[in-house]
């Protein structure tokens, strides 16, 4: 073993410990180097008292106990969620996202709520207001057997969803807008009115057979879906609960 | 707060390393106290005792050496009269808070290194791979250590001492 290994190795020695084959060598080297074996002596010796101070310190009896109380106390320089944040600076940055969070919400909310054709819808809504009843032809049929009449007035192409199919029908016509004809009557049970017309002729894309889309504007709100070229729309005075509760009295289609 | 993952000696040693790195009892118990609310649900994820040693005694480092920023508290003067080898319980408990002190004072990582050197808490290998150096740069770092630590103590004992 050469002398820069040995004292590598003797600066690591424990005296304390029952050395390993290579600290025996290392040891024996010291043996016969005055020199070195003087800064082991003065090492372990200082090793000693060290360790001999080291060792008188002692943990208070009830370490564990302290130890426990400052664990579940809060302390000063960790500042608790609550002072966090009331903090200026987290405050400012929480109605940051708050602000960027409802302006997404509300772009999010906008584009489900968005569909082609829209505006051609909404156009047909406020109409209902003003509406007398006069306007209508009064019937006496069901929603099935409506078809002919309303082929008869130049509505080509009736086809009843099936939520409202075989429910009596008291007052009927059809009507232009735009040019383009739009079936619409009423039904006895329910004080509402049901549009149809023909998707491509306003523009309209909704999802095929999708769930009932909700509009509210003025008083009214709106239902509307797409069967192939068919749009259904129902029309009721009230909000968009008051519909959610006139869908979910419907059959299921 | 479970404080169960150790033996108390081994507990103690904790302790004590928590003292010799912050130099003050107040400090030290707080460091640990922090480090277990910590550590103390991530130890039984450990398999074997060295692997539990190692995280809690490298977390205490890393505790310590963040809140190193201050400077160490004025240590007390070293009463011991070096010819008295039985000193009294209240001598020898000052010498450990000079020591603890002196500790403090030391660089890293000589500090960690010596410290976890005298309180025998791993191996000289495992003792390398905790402060992520070979062995013989651990010799080197703790001859280092010893010479900077006996030279603070020196300069201790031989200035006169305050009124």
């Amino acid at each position: 073993m050469n002398a820069h290994t040995a004292e590598s190795l003797l600066r690591c020695h424990r005296a304390e410990k029952p050395p390993d084959s290579r600290m025996q060598k290392a040891l024996r080297w010291a043996e016969g180097d005055p020199a070195a074996r003087q800064r082991l002596k003065d090492q372990m010796d200082f090793d000693k008292q060290v360790l001999e101070a080291i060792h008188f310190i002692k943990p208070p009896e009830n370490l564990r106990q302290r130890l426990n109380a400052l664990g579940a106390r809060p302390r000063a320089e960790q500042p608790g969620l609550r002072k966090q944040i009331i903090n200026p600076a987290v405050l400012s940055a929480l109605a940051g996202v708050a602000v960027i969070v409802g302006i997404i919400a509300f772009f999010v909310v906008d584009h489900i709520e968005k569909f082609p054709g829209r505006e051609s819808v909404e156009r047909m809504i406020p109409a209902a207001g003003k509406m007398t009843g006069l306007e209508f032809d009064a019937v006496s049929t069901t929603t099935d057997q409506l078809g002919d009449w309303l082929y008869m007035h130049g509505y080509e192409g009736y086809e009843v969803p099936k939520e409202i199919s075989s429910l009596p029908v008291i007052y009927s016509r059809v009507f232009r807008l735009d040019g383009k004809a739009i079936a619409q009557f009423a039904m006895e049970r329910h004080d509402s009115l049901v549009y149809e017309f023909h998707a491509s002729d306003f523009g309209v894309e909704l999802p095929q057979d999708g769930d009932w889309r909700l509009l509210a504007q003025d008083d009214w709100a709106a239902a509307i879906r797409q069967h192939g070229d068919h749009c259904f729309m129902i029309l009721l005075r009230g909000g968009k609960s008051d519909m959610k509760d006139f869908l979910q009295s419907l059959p299921k289609k | 707060m479970e404080t169960t993952s150790f033996p108390s000696a081994t507990f103690a040693e904790f302790y004590r390393f928590a003292l010799l790195l912050t130099g003050n009892v107040k400090e030290a118990e707080h460091v640990m106290a922090d480090t277990l609310a910590e550590v103390e649900s991530q130890l039984a994820q450990f398999r074997n005792e060295t692997s539990r040693r190692a995280r809690l005694a490298t977390r205490i480092r890393e505790r310590c050496l963040k809140n190193n920023a201050s400077p160490p508290p004025a240590a007390p003067r070293l009463l011991r009269d070096d010819s008295e080898t039985t000193g009294s319980p209240e001598i020898l408990k000052i010498e450990a808070f000079l020591l603890a002190q002196r500790f403090h004072a030391l660089p890293e990582p000589e500090r960690t290194a010596l410290a976890l050197f005298y309180l025998d808490l791993f191996s000289i290998t495992e003792l390398a791979q905790l402060l992520k150096m070979s062995e013989e740069a651990l010799s080197e770092t703790l001859g280092a250590a010893r010479e900077l630590l006996k030279q603070s103590l020196s300069a201790e004992v031989s200035s006169p001492p305050a009124v």
